[in-house]
């Protein structure tokens, strides 16, 4: 029961909306949606809010039409259909039915009995005559059959008359279509009858004719028309133009007539114009263009050069012109000026010849052969012919004898000529021939020497002083100087067997000390042989200024270049050894021969790179000579003449070899042993003396020099300097000063002192002087000089103390002390400079107990008032030490270098999204899975669809089981109550005797 | 004399303690973000490419500019003043009161059309996770912001119709520890024309005398910032 009633409402309302045409406004209760929480632009919402009740209603009405429908029918073999008419209306009542049937009835029979009905009559249309009789056929909407002439004409027409007609149906309309040809055809003549072809020969004929006067008027037009234009340029270019014609106008300076002509007048060229010839330039740019064009053509054309010599081609043209130039000074020599001309020309056989003819007359230039004409030996041997004697002619004889007079030049010359001879071990009084021969060659020699002193009396007086005080030297260093040599020839077998004249070199020395020196210098020849042993170049350059000794050298040196012989380099090699061997020679004697070592340094450097392996085995050497006379002296100092110390011999040579090797180098095989040998020096050997401090000095100016183009430094030399200036404080009181050093540089105590203790102290008297003047003007003086960055104290003179000798008293002087503070003060300076240039993160350490030793140095006292403010120079090297170490303090890198570390970036994270992202987009990339899975998404869907229905199906049909088990029930409910009333009502009958009960009330109320 | 060999002083290590909690909070209010759908996909509405979509939907092409909000993101993040852990927070308010919280650590797409995309499907997903890591990146979260900034956070907008004109380098170094004991939420404008909604922001600022696009606003307040912290 409940459940009927509760659908009574359901089933109103859809009548209710069944029946109205325009859907009442929906209860808003009944609606139901999805609220969202983004409105999306653009997003389509799907059918909005949907009606619940009205789709649950929806439901049940098509379960009622189907699911119910179909249980009805459960069970049930037949159904009664009602096919009748009207019978499934419900809205028709009987009559209607009736009425309705009828009608029906009647359309039947009407379109039954029309298929086979007759036509009735013949005006079934035009058509009709067809045997159709569907379609009729219309004209402009009116049928043709109402049309009842077919030509009758149009109305728009009629007003026409017929002659016009006429006339437009021949224009327009193909002559009414009646035959006539046509006259409005192309190909007809005006007969309207084909041409013939006689007359379309006519008509081509015609037409050719037509276009060619067509083209005569053309010709005609275009040629007016330039004579036209011809008149307007005329009045363009003007009235002078205009008269001659325009080809070839008679204007003489049309330029000129620009003015009064048109505007184009300029623009003529005048009557006797060439264009070949050339016209005056205007202005003076013009002319000078001209000029410089023909200029250019007369111009020198740039030939080929010669081309560029290699350089064994330009020593061979050397040794060439030395050749030819000494001939000509031979020739000179030989006083023979004639021969001049035929110089050069001939050979053995035409100069034996010559001599045979001038054998006569010609003693004055056998006179004049001297024996450095040594490569012309064949000449020599001739001479050396026995019967050269007996040729001499009687005024031979006479000139001889007048040779050989007591002439007091004449006695100078013989015993020069002796002397010579002596020199080169040539017997004097040997065969009658060598004695004359070498007369010959010492009075050759002689006369040149004389003609030279007579070209340049100046640079012979100073030959003669060199000359002379070198022999002075000579015979007082003559024991040590061989002592050495004969070291150095020892050294030079041991370290090579190839070194060259090594051999024979043993006997020399003795015989070179025989020779004694020449007095005057020599002419120097041209072309000189390379020397095989030392005594032959000592004797060639003996006496010689340091131009000629540079001279011969470039000439030995020229005359013997590498590339031109075979053995030439060999000897070069002896040569570089000769060479060294004189500059030590030269570098021991007393006043330094500066202008000759600088020669021979200049001649070895360029020596140096011709021979590098033979110079580098010399250098060696003589520095590992100098190194066991070293670690000789070092063994006991006391006993060394020098303490070890280099003399003036060995720091030349230092010199020499920093000039001559590379310093820049790494590791050198000379650079590096002598860099060794000057800290050797520097470090170990012991300073007693002013002068050995002072050539401790020089040596560690040398090795800070060597050092200093390699960018490196020399501890040696700066601990050197330290020590040096401690010495110049007074040995007084050495308590006072270590604690003064305490106090001030604790890290400067370490460093041994190799120094005699106040050994370059200044006398007292000086210090007195300083103290006593101190409290007066002088302190603000040497302030001044502080400010001023010191004034440059005397400095050590190098070549004058290098010729002292170490002992000499003046080396104890205040001055020469004060000399060496100078050096001292300079050489810190460049150690501080270089200390700062070339090792900045060590200098401070470096450079720390030199200035504790500036800083004692500086202690009142210590330091002499003597002139060249001593105190101010050292004051301000004190003060270049602190900033050179505060400068490289500063500069020091930090330890942490901030810029070093690499921060790490934190880690980022990426956000994970797609390209494309669809909010229910299925994100499977294999297409076949994804598939499957919508498939089986759409079962599930379906199934639970299905599941659904049928729970709802199932509800429903439950509802109408009940439904219908209800119905059932209250009919049998009412018809049992039925048979129980009239079972009470024949009881109650019965008992009542037919009154219907006893109770008034319920008599009335019953049925 | 010890030249380069000096430790660091003490205090600059005791300030660089300090330092090490401050931040800042960045909000980009009034961001243009709004995806619509079109055709059949979602997409960020931006006026160069949906210029006729825009017009047919009657919205004013002016007001979709995603691409200011990219560029102010993007110089946000990759500020080395973010890659020093400086900044605390990053907001982004849009124009359809959607509210996004950034984490600081995201890298976002460089190219616009990727950031679109990232935005799509945030706005449509309310989240974006990381590749590589569980964490939500970027999550639409519940407004207002002030619910989200820190008790006592300082406020700043900026503005060029402020009245207070700073220069920002000076502004930031007087900044004292106590103002930074909290950090300071920056309010920046991410919209072509417009003014921020004014209703939480304690002071306004103008940074610069001309008006300024968004980035070089917040580059300008970086490099205040960094500057302040002496983060090169």
């Amino acid at each position: 029961m409940g459940a009927s009633k509760k659908k009574l409402p359901a089933k109103a309302a859809r009548g209710a909306k069944g029946g109205g045409a325009a859907a009442p406004k929906p209860n808003p209760f009944e609606l139901k949606g999805t609220k969202r929480k983004f409105s999306v632009l653009g997003q389509r919402e799907k059918g909005g809010k949907k009606n619940v009740i009205a789709s649950r209603e929806a439901a049940v009405a098509k379960r009622k039409k189907t699911l119910l429908v179909e249980y009805r029918q459960l069970r049930k073999a037949n159904t009664f259909i009602d096919r009748r008419f009207g019978e499934d209306d419900p809205r028709l009542d009987e009559e209607d039915r009736a009425l309705a049937r009828f009608q029906a009835q009647r359309v039947r029979e009407a379109r039954r009995g029309a298929k086979f009905a007759l036509r009735e009559d013949g005006d079934g249309g035009f058509g009709g005559d067809g045997g159709l009789g569907g379609p009729t056929l219309t004209h402009g909407g009116v049928s043709l059959r109402d049309l009842e002439d077919l030509s009758a004409r149009p109305d728009a027409l009629a007003e026409l008359g017929d002659e016009e007609l006429a006339e437009m149906e021949r224009e327009l309309h193909f002559g009414g279509g009646d035959g006539g040809g046509g006259g409005g055809g192309g190909g007809g003549g005006e007969d309207g009858r084909p041409k013939s072809r006689k007359e379309v020969m006519e008509e081509i004929i015609a037409k050719s004719k037509a276009f060619k006067a067509a083209r005569q008027k053309q010709k005609e037009e275009d040629e007016a028309a330039l004579v036209n234009l011809d008149a307007a340029f005329r009045e363009l270019v003007g009235a002078t133009a205009a008269r001659g014609g325009v080809g070839a106008a008679a204007a003489k300076a049309t330029r000129a007539a620009a003015g009064k002509g048109g505007p184009l007048a300029a623009l003529l060229k005048p009557p006797g114009f060439d264009k070949g010839a050339k016209a005056a330039p205007e202005d003076a740019d013009d002319a000078a263009y001209d000029r410089a064009a023909r200029e250019l053509v007369f111009e020198a054309k740039s030939h080929a050069g010669e081309r560029t010599l290699t350089p064994e081609e330009l020593q061979e043209r050397e040794r060439l012109r030395l050749e030819a130039l000494e001939k000509q000074r031979l020739k000179r020599m030989r006083g023979d000026g004639s021969d001049d001309e035929d110089g050069g020309g001939g050979g053995f056989a035409a100069r034996r010849k010559r001599q045979q003819m001038e054998s006569g007359d010609a003693l004055d230039e056998n006179f004049a052969l001297s024996s450095e004409e040594g490569d012309d030996e064949d000449e020599e041997g001739e001479e050396g012919d026995g019967g050269d004697e007996a040729l001499l002619s009687a005024l031979e004889a006479r000139r001889r004898e007048r040779a050989a007079g007591d002439h007091p030049l004449q006695a100078a010359f013989r015993e020069q000529a002796a002397r010579l001879a002596a020199k080169y071990g040539v017997e004097v009084s040997g065969s009658g021939e060598e004695g004359e021969e070498g007369e010959e060659g010492e009075e050759g020699e002689g006369e040149e020497g004389s003609s030279e002193g007579e070209e340049g009396p100046g640079s012979g007086s100073e030959e003669a002083a060199g000359q002379g005080s070198s022999s002075e030297e000579d015979e007082a260093e003559e024991g040590e100087e061989e002592e050495e040599e004969e070291q150095e020839q020892q050294a030079a077998r041991r370290q090579s067997g190839k070194a060259a004249g090594s051999s024979g070199a043993a006997a020399e020395p003795r015989r070179a000390k025989a020779a004694p020196a020449l007095d005057g210098p020599l002419d120097l020849p041209f072309t000189i042989p390379a020397p095989q042993r030392y005594e032959e170049f000592a004797a060639l350059v003996e006496g010689r200024p340091a131009e000629e000794l540079a001279l011969a050298v470039s000439r030995i040196r020229a005359f013997n270049a590498a590339a031109l012989a075979t053995d030439n380099k060999r000897q070069l090699q002896v040569l570089y050894g000769i060479l060294v061997q004189h500059f030590a020679a030269l570098a021991g004697e007393s006043p330094t021969p500066v202008a000759s070592l600088d020669a021979l340094a200049r001649a070895l450097l360029e020596a140096t790179a011709e021979v590098p392996y033979y110079a580098t085995t010399v250098a060696r050497a003589r520095l590992g000579r100098m190194s066991e006379q070293l670690t000789a002296a070092l063994r006991d100092p006391a006993a060394a003449p020098r303490a070890g110390w280099p003399g003036p011999r060995q720091v030349l040579q230092l010199r020499l070899f920093t000039l001559l090797f590379p310093a820049s180098d790494r590791r050198h095989p000379v650079a590096t042993p002598l860099a060794l040998l000057m800290g050797k020096y520097l470090a170990q050997c012991p300073v007693a003396r002013p002068h050995d401090a002072a050539t401790g000095l020089l040596v560690a100016g040398l090795a800070l020099q060597l050092a200093g183009a390699g960018g490196r430094i020399v501890p040696e030399a700066v601990a050197f300097l330290a020590a040096a200036f401690a010495a110049f404080a007074p040995a007084g009181d050495p308590q006072q000063q270590q604690q003064q050093q305490q106090q001030q540089q604790p890290a400067a105590v370490g460093v041994a002192s190799l120094f005699t203790p106040g050994c370059l102290a200044f006398s007292p008297e000086a210090r007195a002087a300083d103290n006593g003047s101190k409290g007066g003007g002088r302190g603000k003086k040497s302030k001044a000089a502080a400010a001023a960055g010191g004034e440059a104290l005397p400095s050590l003179q190098l070549y004058p103390l290098l010729s002292m000798q170490p002992d000499d008293p003046a080396c104890d002087g205040d001055d020469f002390k004060l000399r060496l503070l100078g050096c001292c003060v300079a050489t810190a300076r460049a150690a501080a400079a270089a200390a700062s240039a070339h090792a900045r993160d060590a200098a401070p350490p470096l450079l720390a107990p030199l200035l504790a030793a500036v800083d004692a140095l500086l202690a009142p006292g210590a330091l002499p008032a003597a002139a060249g403010e001593p105190r101010g120079t050292v004051a301000a090297l004190a003060a270049e030490l602190r900033s050179a170490i505060a400068v490289a303090v500063a500069a020091r890198a930090p330890l942490l270098q901030s810029a070093r570390i690499k921060t790490r970036a934190p880690r980022e994270f990426i956000p994970r999204f797609e390209e494309d992202f669809h909010a229910k987009g299925d994100y499977d990339h294999d297409r076949a899975r994804a598939e499957r899975k919508k498939l089986q998404r759409a079962l599930v869907k379906e199934k639970r669809g299905a599941v659904r229905e049928l729970r709802r199906d199932a509800a429903f049909m439950a509802v109408e089981r009940d439904s219908e088990r209800a119905q059932v029930d209250a009919e049998r409910l009412a018809s049992e109550r039925r048979f129980y009333a009239e079972l009470d009502a024949q009881e109650a009958d019965f008992r009542s005797g037919g009154q219907r009960g006893m109770h008034k009330g319920k008599k009335k109320g019953g049925k | 004399m010890v030249g380069g060999l000096e430790p660091p002083p003490e205090e600059e290590e005791q300030r660089r303690e300090v330092e090490a909690g401050q931040g800042i909070i960045f909000i980009l209010e009034g961001a243009q973000l709004e995806a619509a759908q079109v055709g059949k996909s979602y997409q960020l509405l931006n006026c160069d490419d949906h210029a006729t979509y825009l017009k047919k939907h009657k919205k004013d092409p002016a007001l979709y500019r995603p691409d200011i909000a990219h560029q102010a993101l993007l110089m946000i993040l990759d500020s080395p003043l973010n890659k020093a852990g400086k900044l605390k927070a990053l907001y982004v308010h849009t124009s359809r009161n959607v509210l996004i919280q950034i984490n600081p650590k995201v890298r976002l797409p460089r190219t616009f059309k990727r950031f679109c995309g990232l935005m799509v499907q945030l706005l449509q997903k309310l989240s974006i996770r990381a590749t590589n890591g569980p964490d939500k990146l970027m999550r639409v979260i519940k407004g207002p912001v002030t619910k989200h900034l820190p008790a006592g956070a300082r406020r700043v907008g900026f503005s060029h119709s402020a009245d207070k004109l700073v220069t920002m380098a000076q502004w930031a170094a007087a900044l004292g520890d106590s103002d930074l004991k909290t950090p300071i939420a920056f309010v920046v404008g991410g919209f072509a024309h417009g003014v921020i909604d004014q209703s939480y922001v304690d002071e306004f600022l103008s940074v610069s005398a001309f008006p300024l696009s968004a980035a070089y606003a917040i580059a300008r307040i970086t490099n205040a910032m960094e500057a302040r912290w002496g983060i090169v």
